[in-house]
């Protein structure tokens, strides 16, 4: 499970446990015990500011009153500690805000008291916060394959089971949670020997020619593909997937690639006319899924089939390793795939025609149910009927109304009625027979395409010899490889020790390849590969590209990026900038996009979301939904759209059935397509941007219903960056209230008048209920549902209470639903875009910015407001920033 | 084998890294003997894709009276070995989808009852758990505590050549080994040259990579000290095809349970688990091609003759099953006792009823393990407080010596009824 979804677990147990004002004993031990790690040390709190804090807090902050588990009686304090500051922050921020002391309370400090205060906090945070500081940073899964991918050249893809990353502030590029564990090392020295494998194989004995002889008994059935009649295999259809249509030897695979030589033996089963059939022989990986299409498949060998008496075939096919041959009777009458129902039908109503009891079997054998009559099963029924004296014929014309369902439901499932009638066809034909397959091979060797592949990656990997000793190639393969590997050019030292082990490798009788499968295995659990950014302080040039190359697009820096590393060149802020433009994502599933999104939205969480089937959101709703929040990311990034659009934009990008469904859009979108489509939108209105989209509603919930304090809790942390701190823990649960009697409204607001709660919930309530007009898949409603059973004991759903939008924000905002919501976003949009960058910066440094850190964030969404606002152009300017151009 | 070079007879063979090798079946070498004490050490679930048909498998009467049924007939011989539960389940959704609650419990993801017990008892065989299928697995079976679906092999070939390695790969996993140490040597000199120019945190997070640069020489070493162990030697040999055709899938499941049988004999793995696939598969039996695939067969519909087709696969499973339990019948542990008495075998399924795709009342029996066997143990699930599956498995447990009294959505365990 995901860090968020236990956050979000824990809040939704929270939800649960509101009521008490009793506090937990457990969190306020924990709390002493920081507290002591807090006052061990240094800085005293100046007389003026420990007067404040006596006047005005100390009643409910002291040590043992502790009024929501916050102490600010302090001795000393630690500024080093980043508790201490985060928690001071706070005190800063609720102080300025007015949030404290409570307004209730009739001894209130001045503005100028206040300000004075908070100018010490301030100023303390500043001069104990230092930009820059992130842990060294491991590649995680993502960085590491496409790593891999690029530093070879070929694809790449992680073995099955490699461990997963733990994430940390949002994301699982964190340096400080990117922990490097005994099995990680284990799977990486693994994973190394395999890419070396990969590239320089051990030595295998060549393969030996073998004969194989494949009777009918031998080929491949599946569904209703095929049949043995009479000794031979018997295929009836064209069907596209090959598992409805085609058969192939079930105990062959090509032990090598290379020619091998086939014999076929076959003949036309009861041809309808003299019209030849027609065998295509194609092939197929036998590893690979049993569903593909035999269109997608490489064809080797087109038979004209002429006789009803067997005749043989022989003929040459290429087989790569892995490989085996499928036939496919590409001229069949019948084709199950959906566009060929008319086809289908054809074949049915020449078939009614030319015999009433015909009709009259199947219209009798459909009345039982659809599963009942699949297969051959079916068949051997229809046929019982037919020979049945008491069949009843008074419907078997065509034009009558039971032939017209009858055709209407083959139509609706050809599947399903093709299976059934290819026992017909087995029996009566048209077929096409194969009596016997020989396979001999391989008659001589090929390169297959994964050896291809390999030629390629080995050539690109050692280069030209150019005449020298073997010792001068290998340095220089050597210092090509170890350079791209670790991402800077690799020095002397480096070089030479790599030079020195594939040198001692080759003296203990290792050939020279095997030198470089020992030097990959090597660099590849370096930690210079491993690890990125080891230097502290400002980056350099090349620990500077390799940071905006991961930002960018998950890669290590291409050639382009590294010559300009090279020469020194990215301290120039406007080469920088113009790297930064070249490596923007080119479309919306490119990696940043999706990585990013995937993190800052939650919609990673959607795949493992199963929608109640009420909700009636399909699996491609969902993937759409998914492509909604990318590709509309994706567009106000390079176009630079204003920041005020990722709340209240005039376009989204949606899919007709969402858009129909989802957001009630009457028109402005093609109905008939099923793509991805970019759609208008008035601004505004409650759908579009990120507080409107299915992907974000679906990510907040839980694929049945909605709470609205994770909602709230969420855009408080995602969207405005004022996250509430972490509930208390271990009170008492209540019992939510499933008859629908007491709205969640209801239900919250007793907590709403206890004191110690309502610091947090009148931020985060008024928030969650204006989007609960959003149900759990983001369609807007004004009841909440009540499911419930009716009369006939069918599950049917009914409205229950109406939904409460309405609240107010903490500074008096008045909120009647979601576009309230966004107006008042709109007008606060600094707020939003600092929230943004703080979650770009720390998905680019690997590090949550710090207090200073966030402090040039404010600068820079304000210069970037006062010109134009653009998201591309903050971006640029985040990237041109200290914290990003620090390690 | 004979056929081997000399010089590489009696050699423990170690690793076969190769690119479709799934990084959790990786052997280690046993450090040293399990512990014993407990009366099971080993663990073996068997699940069905499609179920099993509850008519035919389930009998009417409960207790030790139980009538004979279709699907339990193969097994009469084993009738006193083994029990049969009905109105068990996770209370997981329904569907194909979550079928994996099977050994997931109520959450398909969660960590599998499989991967639970290999950290206890797993970790000292060479290979710590082995996920096998029969046919094309569409379905993951088995979840790390990381969440990540678990590959299963397909190929019988595959399997047998990591229990008894061929020359070639045994050659080459000497020279990995061997060669591995000098990379560490490298690897470890330029870290501590890295260490002195970095900051303190990351002198910290370099820590880290030494600690696990050491356990991976401690593993190598492990490995290379075994490397003249005797490996295990067979005289099984799989035919020259894999049977990984979809009509094939009887034959692929004959051989995979011959195969477990042999690591549990060799002790090469403590924890097997075995999938048995259910997709468009038109089986022929006893010389008829029955009529429509499996899957189709199991939307039966309740239609006779669907369901007669549907119960004659589910025999040849149950026959299959059956021969596996003699093999742990006839062949011996260490201490020469019948390896089933030391086994737990759990032939179950995570659908109760594939035709409406329910996923309640899920069809299990339990072999071996020194249980009192030859029930047929009834759970009402619709009682108040009635047991669940994962209470069952929670008693399988406590059984291999592990003290647990949760699983999933369970907390408390079968004890009463079946021990």
């Amino acid at each position: 499970m995901s860090r968020k979804h236990s956050l979000l677990l824990t809040i939704m147990t929270h939800c649960q446990q509101i009521f008490s004002p009793a506090m937990a004993r457990v969190h306020l031990i924990f709390f002493l015990v920081s507290l002591l790690i807090c006052t061990s040390a240094n800085a005293k709190v100046p007389s003026s500011e420990a007067a404040f804090l006596n006047d005005y807090c100390m009643d409910c902050h002291d040590a043992e009153t502790m009024k929501g588990e916050i102490s600010l009686e302090y001795n000393k304090l630690n500024w080093s500690d980043a508790d201490t500051k985060a928690h001071w922050e706070r005190v800063m921020n609720a102080v300025s805000k007015k949030d404290m002391p409570p307004r209730k309370k009739r001894n209130q400090p001045t503005q100028e008291e206040r300000d004075a205060f908070t100018a010490w906090v301030d100023k303390e945070l500043i001069k104990h916060s230092k930009i820059g500081g992130t842990y060294a940073r491991r590649l995680n899964r993502d960085e590491y394959e496409r790593t891999i991918a690029s530093l070879f050249g070929t694809s790449f893809d992680l073995p099955p089971g490699f461990p997963a990353d733990s994430e940390g502030h949002g994301f699982d590029n964190v340096g400080e949670s990117l922990i490097l564990s005994p099995p990680l090392m284990n799977a990486y020295a693994e994973t190394a020997a395999m890419v070396a494998d990969e590239i320089f194989p051990p030595a295998r004995p060549p393969a030996k020619s073998t004969e194989y002889q494949i009777p009918a008994e031998d080929m491949v059935i599946s569904y209703s593909s095929g049949s043995i009649r009479n000794g031979a295999m018997r295929l009836v259809s064209k069907c596209e997937s090959i598992m409805r249509s085609c058969t192939w030897p079930s105990k062959v695979e090509a032990k090598a690639s290379g020619i091998y030589k086939v014999t076929l033996t076959a003949s036309q089963f009861a041809p309808k006319s003299n019209q030849p059939h027609i065998l295509n022989v194609l092939v197929r990986d036998v590893a690979s899924a049993d569903s593909v299409d035999a269109s997608s498949l490489r064809v080797v060998k087109e038979i004209t089939i002429n006789s009803e008496s067997p005749e043989t075939f022989e003929f040459e096919a290429t087989l790569f390793k892995g490989q085996t041959i499928v036939l496919h009777y590409a001229n069949a009458p019948l084709d199950s795939t959906r566009v060929k129902k008319e086809e289908l039908k054809q074949v049915f109503v020449e078939k009614f025609k030319a015999s009433p009891r015909y009709l009259a079997g199947w219209q009798e054998m459909v009345k039982s149910s659809d599963q009942g009559f699949r297969g051959g099963v079916g068949w051997e029924r229809v046929k019982a009927l037919i020979a049945d004296d008491s069949l009843d014929l008074s419907n078997a014309t065509m034009d009558s109304e039971e032939t017209e369902k009858l055709l209407k439901r083959i139509v609706g499932n050809p599947v399903l009625f093709t299976e059934t009638i290819a026992y017909d066809h087995f029996e009566n034909g048209p077929g096409l027979d194969l009596h016997h397959i020989q396979i001999t091979g391989p008659i001589s060797i090929v390169d297959g395409p994964e050896d291809q592949k390999r030629k390629r990656v080995q050539t690109r990997f050692v280069g030209a010899r150019n005449q020298r000793s073997d010792k001068a190639w290998a340095k220089e393969i050597l210092t090509n490889f170890l350079s791209k590997a670790f991402r800077r050019p690799a020095d002397k030292e480096t070089v030479d020790a790599y030079l020195k082990l594939v040198e001692s490798h080759w003296a203990e009788g290792n050939s020279f390849e095997n030198g470089f499968h020992l030097a990959i295995r090597t660099a590849l659990i370096s930690p210079r590969f491993l690890y990125r950014s080891l230097k502290p302080g400002k980056l350099d040039d090349y620990d500077l590209a390799a940071r905006l190359s991961y930002f960018l697009t998950s890669r290590p820096p291409d050639d382009k990026l590294l010559k300009h590393a090279a020469k020194g060149h990215l301290g120039d802020p406007k080469i920088l900038q113009k790297e930064a433009e070249r490596l923007l994502p080119k479309k919306y599933g490119d990696a940043f996009v999706r990585n990013f999104i995937g993190q800052w939205l939650d919609t990673r969480l959607l795949s493992d979301i199963m929608p109640d089937p009420r909700l009636k959101f399909s699996a491609d709703d969902q993937s759409k939904a998914q492509m909604e929040a990318e590709a509309f990311f994706h567009e106000m990034l390079t176009k630079n759209r204003s920041m005020t659009d990722f709340i209240d934009p005039d376009f989204t990008y949606t899919s007709a059935s969402i858009a129909k469904k989802i957001y009630g859009l009457k028109d402005g979108y093609n109905k008939k397509s099923r793509s991805l489509q970019r759609v208008s939108l008035e601004r505004g209105s409650r759908h579009g941007g990120v507080l409107g989209q299915a992907a974000v509603m679906m990510a907040t919930a839980n694929g049945v219903d909605t709470q609205p304090v994770i909602r709230g809790v969420w855009v408080l942390e995602n969207i405005i960056g004022d996250p509430p701190p972490p509930p208390p823990m271990a009170v008492p649960a209540i019992t939510p209230d499933t008859t629908g009697a007491k709205s969640p409204k209801d239900l919250l607001k007793a907590h709403a008048s206890e004191t110690s709660c309502a610091g947090c919930h009148k931020k985060i309530d008024p928030i969650g209920f204006a989007l609960e007009n959003f149900d759990a898949v983001g369609r807007w409603r004004t009841h909440y549902p009540i499911d419930t059973t009716n009369a006939k004991g069918q599950r049917v759903t009914k409205d229950g209470p109406e939904i409460d939008s309405t609240g107010q924000l903490p500074d008096g905002t008045q909120l009647n639903d979601v576009t309230d919501l966004k107006r008042w976003l709109v007008a606060n949009v600094d707020q939003f875009s600092e929230c943004l960058s703080e979650k770009l910066l720390t998905y680019a440094t690997g590090r949550p910015p710090n207090y200073v850190e966030r402090k040039e964030i404010e600068h820079i969404v304000e210069s970037n407001h006062a010109n134009g606002n653009g998201f591309k152009d903050l971006l640029l300017a985040l990237i041109q920033s200290e914290s990003f151009l620090t390690k | 084998m004979s056929n081997a070079p000399s010089s590489l007879d009696r050699r423990r063979f170690l690793k076969a890294a190769g690119i479709s090798l799934a990084l959790p079946m990786l052997e280690s070498v046993p450090a040293m003997a399990s512990p014993s004490g407990s009366k099971a050490k080993r663990l073996v679930c068997v699940g069905g894709f499609l179920g099993f048909h509850q008519a035919a498998i389930y009998p009417k009467k409960t207790g030790r009276d139980y009538e004979q049924t279709t699907l339990l007939e193969p097994m009469e011989r084993h009738r006193a070995d083994f029990t049969i539960f009905s109105g068990l389940d996770h209370r997981s959704g329904n569907g194909h989808k979550n079928w994996g609650n099977y050994l997931c419990g109520q959450q398909v993801g969660n960590v599998s009852l499989d991967q639970i017990v290999a950290e206890k008892i797993g970790q000292n065989s060479r290979f710590p758990s082995v996920q096998l299928t029969a046919g094309k697995a569409s379905q993951n079976m088995n979840y790390t505590r990381q969440g990540i679906a678990l590959p299963m092999v397909q190929r019988p070939s595959v399997f047998y050549n990591r229990l008894f390695a061929s020359a070639e790969d045994r050659a080459h996993t000497e020279y990995l080994l061997k060669s591995g140490r000098s990379a560490l040597d490298l690897v470890m000199a330029d870290a501590k040259r890295l260490q002195a120019t970095v900051t303190a945190t990351d002198r910290a997070k370099l820590n880290e990579y030494f600690d696990s640069i050491r356990d991976v020489e401690k593993r190598m070493t492990r490995q290379l000290n075994g490397i003249d162990d005797p490996i295990p030697e067979t005289n099984y040999r799989l035919p020259d095809y894999d049977p990984v055709a979809p009509n094939l899938m009887l034959e692929a499941e004959t051989l995979m349970y011959d195969l477990m049988a042999l690591a549990l004999e060799t002790d090469s793995s403590r924890v097997l688990t075995l999938f048995l696939a259910g997709l468009g598969q038109v089986f022929t039996i006893d010389g008829e091609t029955l009529q429509a695939g499996y899957h189709a067969l199991s939307h039966h519909g309740n239609d006779p003759d669907k369901i007669r087709d549907l119960v004659k696969v589910e025999t040849q499973h149950m026959i299959r099953f059956a021969k596996f339990i003699d093999q742990l019948k006839t062949k011996t542990d260490e201490n020469g006792q019948p390896l089933l008495d030391s086994t737990i075998v759990v032939m179950g399924t995570g659908m109760g009823d594939a035709s409406r795709h329910a996923n309640s009342d899920l069809p299990t029996m339990v072999l071996g393990g020194g249980f009192d066997h030859g029930q047929h143990i009834a759970i009402d699930r619709k009682a108040e407080d009635a047991p669940l599956l994962g209470d069952l498995y929670i008693t399988l447990m406590q059984r291999l010596g592990m003290e647990t009294n949760e699983f999933s959505n369970a907390n408390r365990n079968l004890n009463h009824l079946f021990s």
